[in-house]
């Protein structure tokens, strides 16, 4: 067992960054459709459409088996909005 | 029901009366109506009240559907089978004036009906899909949500211009069946 403590701490240290990439609004994401959108897969979003709503780039995407509308000023590349449909 | 070869002073005023449909099916007609025209030209399309009047609405169709198994003879969907022959029959018998009297639905307003259901429930369907986490944001099912929805438009314009255009055709007030009469112990006649 106590050889196994470091081999699950690094584990650990290696698997947290992937977990906590859920997105947040003032997370930089890109100011292009193309760019957020993978931007979006990368932190394992799957994106499902995107449009152009009041000036903001929205996001349809599922991670997870959750469903987001993720909203993105195109001028910053900030997200300004995330919207879980429950 | 045998259609009713009438003629003369009684049967003519036997034929310019209208049954008033049954409590359930006037409730579940206007309550789908309004709810559809909330939905469609009130409440936000991607708001949770839009989806809620849309799970009133199929639970509504749901409940005439039921109705239609169980309800009343005349409420029943074996008292107005669809047909296109038998509507055929019924515009021909309209324009030459020599309509009869039928029990439920005429054969040309129940095509209607079942279309209007039809219509209904595939923009329910296509409405919980844009719901569920396996069709969410997938463009085709909005677009066909959408393209139904124009459809229920057409045939709503439609049905309101078949019941106008029979009414005054017939002499017969549709529109009173559907309302009912707010007179106690008279059926709705003129």
């Amino acid at each position: 067992m106590m050889k196994l403590a470091p081999c699950a701490l690094a584990l650990t240290l290696v698997a947290s960054p992937v977990i906590a990439q859920e997105v947040a609004p003032g997370d930089q994401i890109g100011t292009e459709i193309g760019a957020i959108a993978s931007a979006l897969s990368e932190r394992g979003y799957e994106v499902r459409k995107t449009e152009r709503e009041d000036g903001k780039v929205e996001v349809y995407a599922v991670r997870e088996g959750r469903r987001f509308e993720i909203y993105v000023d195109p001028e910053t590349g900030a997200v300004t909005r995330v919207k879980e449909k429950h | 029901m045998e259609p009713q070869g009438l003629g003369g002073r009684e049967s003519a005023r036997r034929i310019a009366e209208v049954l008033t449909w049954d409590p359930l099916v006037r409730l579940t007609h206007w309550s789908v109506a309004l709810l559809v025209l909330l939905n469609g030209a009130v409440l936000e399309d991607e708001g949770q009240p839009h989806v809620w009047v849309g799970y009133a609405v199929l639970g509504l169709v749901a409940a005439r559907f039921l109705w239609g198994l169980v309800g009343p003879v005349r409420a029943r969907f074996a008292s107005f089978p669809p047909s296109l022959s038998a509507a055929r029959l019924h515009v021909d018998e309209v324009m030459h004036g020599r309509e009869r009297r039928h029990a439920s639905h005429n054969p040309l307003g129940a095509l209607m009906a079942y279309n209007l259901w039809a219509t209904l429930l595939a923009i329910c369907a296509t409405g919980l899909m844009m719901e569920s986490v396996a069709f969410f944001g997938v463009e085709w099912v909005e677009e066909a949500h959408e393209v139904l929805f124009g459809w229920l438009m057409i045939s709503v314009g439609l049905h309101v211009s078949g019941v106008i255009l029979e009414s005054f055709l017939s002499g017969r007030n549709l529109v009173r069946a559907m309302v009912g009469s707010f007179r106690s112990g008279r059926g709705g006649g003129a």
